[in-house]
Parts: C-alpha cells; structure tokens; sequence
C-alpha cells in the first residue's frame, strides 16, 4: 500500500515538532485522502493500545517454583555423575600410573612412590602366584594384606579429599 | 532507576532466597508472558518461553545492572529467547503436537480467553505479518508505550533503526488490518477539521 501520509509524517505525536503538527493540520484540511488515511491510522493505534495485554495461566509462579526444583535436581544429579566419572576416572589412571612406572623403571620413581610401586609390585607378584603364597604360609598373605589395607587407607584419603573439596563445593555451588 | 523495594526483592533474590523472586515472577509475569505471546502466537510456547526466561534471569541476576529498569533487562532477555524459539521453530519440520493434532494444555483458561475474545485474535493475526523484530518494536511502542531510546536499549538495537522498523510496522499493519468500521468512524471524525 502507497501511503501518502507515512511517507511524509511520524505518526506518532511524541514524534511530531510543533511546527511538524502545524503543517501536518495545514495538509490534512486541504486533503481528504490524507484525512482518511490518518483515520485509519489512528483506528489501528487505538486498536493496538485498547487490545488487553495477555496474561498466563493461573499458577504460574507455582509453576515456576517447580520447574526450578526440578532444574536443580537435574543439576544436581549431572554434577554427581561428573564427579563420580571423575574419580573413576582419577582412580584408573592412578592404578594405570603406577602399572606402568612399575613395568617401566621403577628406580627413576621418587622414594614415595616407589616404595608404594615396590609393594604394588609385591601384591602384582602375589596376585600372579596366589595359589602358591596360600601354599607357602600365612606370612606371606598377611603382607599383602597388609599392603591392601595401606592402599585402601590411602583410596578413603583420597574419596574424603574429593567429598571435602569437590562434592561439597559443587553441593554448594547447586544449592546456592 | 530500580525502586527500593524491588532492589531489596532483586538483592535478596541474588543472595538465593527463592521467594523473593518468586514475587518478582509474581510481579512480572504478566508483561512478561504477553511479549512472549504477541511474538510467538501461541499460549504453548509463550508460557515455555516466559518460564524459561525467569529461569535465565534467576540465574543470571548478579549480572543485572541496577541503572538499567528491571524490567526492561526481563523483556530484552525474553525478546532473546523468543528470537531462538522461533529460530528452532523454522528448523523443525513437524511436530507430533500438529500430527496428532493434540489440545494445547497450557491454553489459558475459558475466562482468560474471553477477555481476550476475537478481538485479540485480530490484532495478533495482524502482527503475525511482521517480522518478529518489527513486531517486537510496536509491542514495546503500543502495550508499553515505550519511548525508542527505551527499545533500542531493550532490542538491542540503534535509535533509528528502531525508528525505521517502526515505520515499516505500521505501513504493513495498515495494509493487512482489518478497521472496524466504528473505530474507523470515531477516528475520521476526530481527524476531519470541524
């Protein structure tokens, strides 16, 4: 549609100057065409401003409550799932290190290590010849046990470092 | 500038407390939802979209800039989401609501609906035909009398491009809008010179 009147006006009065208004009201009273199409115009603006501004259902903000709820749980759940990848994770490559340094060198290892190598190395060994150990005596099997025990003294150590620093603070961070 | 009051729920709301923004939903859900609707076209996903924006919003809170009205920062984020909803519209082919030609379960209740009557349906079919930019601009313009500083800042867009759009708006809804011939009597009265 070729409009007279919006080519050449803003239509809206905060837009128009007051020398803009007086011309535009010098222009409609010599045109008809220009009158019409202002009427049209003003139809549409009142329509626009009159049509009621559109709420949501009742219950929205209940709604809202729960969604939030449940984006936390979601939230939650992923981050656990991470953190349990995580030390699954941590755990495999720990075990894989130390397999290999104990295949590899093991006497370019630091001290630590390499006394915990040594004694992987132990349990590796007594894992190959199980049944003989059994069959060699209870001295043999209470070392190993022994060195299973420290391992696991150490795997706690580890889990409650990862529960204090890592599951904690993401705890926080969701709840927050 | 924030009033106080709000700039306590706002602060309270970052620190975590919950019922705090849920009076800021409480508040805001009503302009919130009806930007949304005028953008989208259906109660389905104006209500998805007003949700998920107060979710964003709640999340993003220590980002709001206090100088800025609140709910203008609101209204530009759901403007965004709006612009994306519509983007993942146009790549969806068929959705199994429109296959199976399911009822739209979040459509507003009967008194709502009559409220807003067929007459709403027209002034919604009518901006149906603008791009969604344009239309975002006279929703701004004409349900919140918005001044165009106001919506550049809330679109994200120049001082005369709003201008522009707005220009554009009104020429295409004066082609495609259907007068009642009363308003269109009353307006031409008031118009013709005594």
């Amino acid at each position: 549609m070729k409009s007279r009147l919006l080519d050449q006006w803003p239509l809206d009065d905060r837009d128009l100057s007051a020398s803009d208004r007086e011309r535009l009201e010098r222009a409609l009273e010599h045109s008809p065409e220009l009158q019409e199409e202002l009427g049209v115009w003003q139809a549409i603006e009142a329509s626009l401003r009159e049509s009621p501004v559109i709420g949501p259902q009742a219950g929205f903000t209940r709604r809202w409550r729960s969604s939030l709820a449940e984006a936390r749980e979601r939230r939650r759940q992923r981050n656990v799932k991470w953190l349990l990848g995580a030390l699954l994770i941590g755990a495999l490559s720990a075990l894989s290190l130390i397999g290999l340094e104990i295949l590899s060198s093991p006497a370019q290892i630091g001290a630590a290590l390499l006394e915990t190598i040594v004694r992987v190395g132990q349990i590796l060994n007594t894992g190959a010849h199980f049944l003989t150990i059994l069959g060699n005596g209870w001295p043999a099997l209470l070392g190993a046990l022994a060195l299973s025990a420290a391992l696991a003294w150490l795997s706690v150590l580890w889990a409650a470092a990862m529960y204090r620093y890592g599951f904690k603070q993401v705890q926080n961070g969701v709840s927050g | 500038m924030v009033p106080d009051d709000e700039r306590a729920l706002i602060t309270a709301a970052a620190g975590g407390d919950d019922d705090a923004f849920a009076e800021i939903v409480e508040r805001y859900q009503k302009p919130l939802y009806n930007l949304c609707y005028r953008l989208l076209g259906s109660h389905g996903d104006a209500e998805d979209a007003s949700q998920e924006t107060f979710m964003k919003a709640y999340r993003a809170l220590s980002k709001y800039d206090p100088e800025r009205p609140f709910i203008s920062w609101l209204l530009a984020i759901a403007y965004h989401r709006c612009i994306d909803q519509l983007r993942r519209r146009r790549l969806t082919w068929v959705g199994l609501e429109a296959l199976f030609d399911r009822p739209d379960r979040r459509a507003p209740s009967p008194e709502v609906a009559a409220e807003a009557g067929d007459y709403a349906e027209d002034v919604q079919e009518a901006l149906s035909t603008l791009s969604v930019k344009d239309r975002a601009v006279v929703v701004l313009r004409y349900w919140y009398d918005y001044s165009y500083d106001e919506i550049a800042e809330t679109l994200s867009l120049t001082n005369s491009a709003v201008k522009s759009r707005l220009h554009r708006a009104r020429r295409e809804l004066m082609g495609v809008w259907k007068i009642d011939p009363v308003t269109l009597t009353e307006s031409q009265n008031e118009v013709s010179p005594a």
